[in-house]
């Protein structure tokens, strides 16, 4: 297999974690803004997004540093 | 690159087994089983399962909240072993991560079987309520199944590296996965630092997760459920049932493999010891639980403890006692008796202990409503009992899969263990002890002027 699509298939994985983690934060931004509109506590969706969302975006910076790090100091 | 004695590692990729073959056989009999099950449950709806009015909740949320807790096996402990530098970490960490991300997969997937129109789940997606204990159990469970893999996969890029550089079938596989790792100084810089970060992360998500799963309960006002202590209590239980798990899954493959080189006796007796400390910390929450409720005196709490404690559920709860604290002190306190058949005997028990542990939880609570309906009953059908059983073959299967494909020892690590972690432990021993000066690992700071 050659070099290229070795490292297109590597870039597509980390965009597709990319884009879930993404994805969970617009998904989570979307309930906020539901529970906001019905009035219906959104105070607390907004306590418990605050915890969740930044630890699927902490995570995907985290395989982003590997990916690229590993490469920048490969020699 | 030559491996030397370590090439045992690589067996379960390089060789199969007739018996390893047949096994694959019959747990793939027991996934179509439960394939064909589901898709009866599909059809004629939960009509099928012994779920009824009052007890809506029956095997598939027991196996739920059992399948997540065997989760922290995983994870969790070896972050801790890592973190805290415990050098006879590097043969279990491997198998302990993929304990946790098979685990949590199928665990996942059990409030969606338990759904009689799985299709209303797009409704989570669309109209969700945020405050609501259920959406953070799917937030949390996806949060913890992304970063445990993340840990897996992170410290198993030496490997995949190893085993693209020595060819084969599924070099291309390797290459992909390998993220252009080539064991320079740099690289291994670059993923130290990035593990040391997901063990800091993954810790308290882990945490977070059974807790999380105990609020699905203790949120409501429901006698036997409605608990301050059952946060803890759940993750207490679970990294007992997860600690027993990884044992299990240990002493099978060091038998099937032949590792006694790298899984020794110092091993079993150190997670048998731990085991031991789970089994006390477990009694001792069980004991608090129960004897608040019946102190307390609560007619509706007293109808749910005496319908575990002598009604139809008696059987189960003293079963659930016995497996669960019993068996493991009488055969983990002394050590003498600590040998790896009693190991395994303690830890089958508590895998089974734990689960009548869940359904203890779940049933009574249900079978015993405040409002004045009849005792309910759950009895469980064949759907149910054909889905537990694909549930625990596709578990069967993914290790099966894994360790085919990569090593279930980190092999990387070990290596490490024999050079850099040797004077590592060496040098830490000797900074604990007075008179230590200043070295190179774990030197103490000099009490001066700050900075100095």
């Amino acid at each position: 297999m050659k070099d290229k699509i070795v490292f297109a298939v590597q870039l597509g994985t980390l965009s597709g974690i990319w884009f879930f983690s993404i994805g969970v934060v617009v998904w989570v931004i979307h309930l906020v803004r539901l529970a906001a509109t019905l009035h219906d506590m959104p105070g607390g969706s907004l306590g418990i997004s605050i915890v969740a969302a930044p630890i699927f975006v902490t995570v995907a910076i985290v395989l982003t540093y590997v990916f690229f790090g590993m490469r920048r100091v490969r020699d | 690159m030559d491996l030397g004695d370590d090439e045992r590692l690589l067996m379960p990729i390089l060789h199969g087994s007739g018996k390893l073959y047949l096994l694959v056989v019959l747990m793939l009999g027991l996934v179509a089983n439960m394939v064909w099950a589901y898709w009866g449950q599909l059809v004629h709806g939960l009509g099928k399962t012994g779920m009824d009015h009052p007890v809506s909740w029956g095997f598939y949320i027991i196996n739920f909240v059992f399948f997540i807790g065997i989760s922290h096996a995983g994870t969790l402990i070896s972050a801790i072993l890592r973190l805290s530098n415990a050098e006879w970490r590097r043969p279990i960490t491997r198998m302990a991560e993929v304990i946790t991300a098979i685990v949590l997969l199928i665990g996942g997937i059990h409030p969606i079987i338990d759904l009689g129109r799985p299709d209303r789940l797009l409704n989570i997606f669309r109209s969700g309520r945020l405050q609501s204990p259920l959406l953070w159990d799917v937030t949390s469970i996806s949060a913890y199944f992304m970063a445990s893999t993340v840990y897996l996969f992170l410290p198993l890029i030496p490997d995949i590296a190893l085993l693209r550089d020595r060819g084969g079938r599924l070099n291309w596989l390797y290459r992909i996965l390998s993220w252009g790792y080539h064991d320079t100084p740099g690289q291994k810089r670059v993923l130290e630092r990035a593990l040391t970060v997901m063990m800091v992360i993954v810790i308290p998500i882990a945490v977070s997760v059974h807790t999380v799963i105990s609020y699905i309960f203790a949120m409501t006002l429901q006698p036997g459920w409605h608990s301050m202590i059952f946060g803890p209590y759940f993750v207490c239980g679970a990294i007992f049932s997860g600690i027993a798990a990884l044992l299990i899954v240990m002493i099978a493959f060091r038998s099937a493999f032949h590792l006694e080189d790298y899984l020794k006796p110092i091993h079993f007796s150190y997670l048998g010891k731990l085991l031991l400390i789970m089994s006390l910390l477990w009694f001792y929450f069980t004991f608090s639980e129960y004897l608040t409720a019946v102190y307390g005196n609560e007619p509706q709490e007293i109808r749910v403890v005496m319908y575990k404690f002598t009604g139809t559920y008696a059987p189960f709860f003293w079963g659930m006692l016995f497996l669960n604290f019993i068996v493991p002190v009488s055969l983990l306190s002394s050590p003498r008796l600590r040998t790896i058949p009693s190991v395994l005997t303690a830890s089958i028990c508590v895998v089974i202990g734990m689960w009548l542990e869940r359904l203890i939880i779940v049933v009574p609570s249900l079978a015993n409503p405040r409002l004045p309906y009849r005792t309910g009953i759950y009895v469980p059908t064949y759907t149910e009992w054909s889905l537990f059983a694909g549930a625990v073959a596709l578990f069967v299967l993914g290790f099966i899969l894994f360790a085919k494909l990569f090593p279930l020892i980190s092999v990387w690590e070990i290596r490490d263990g024999r050079g850099e972690g040797l004077e590592n432990a060496t040098e830490r021993i000797k900074s604990y002890l007075p008179g230590y000066e200043p070295g190179t690992v774990g030197a103490p700071v000099s009490e001066g002027e700050p900075g100095q």
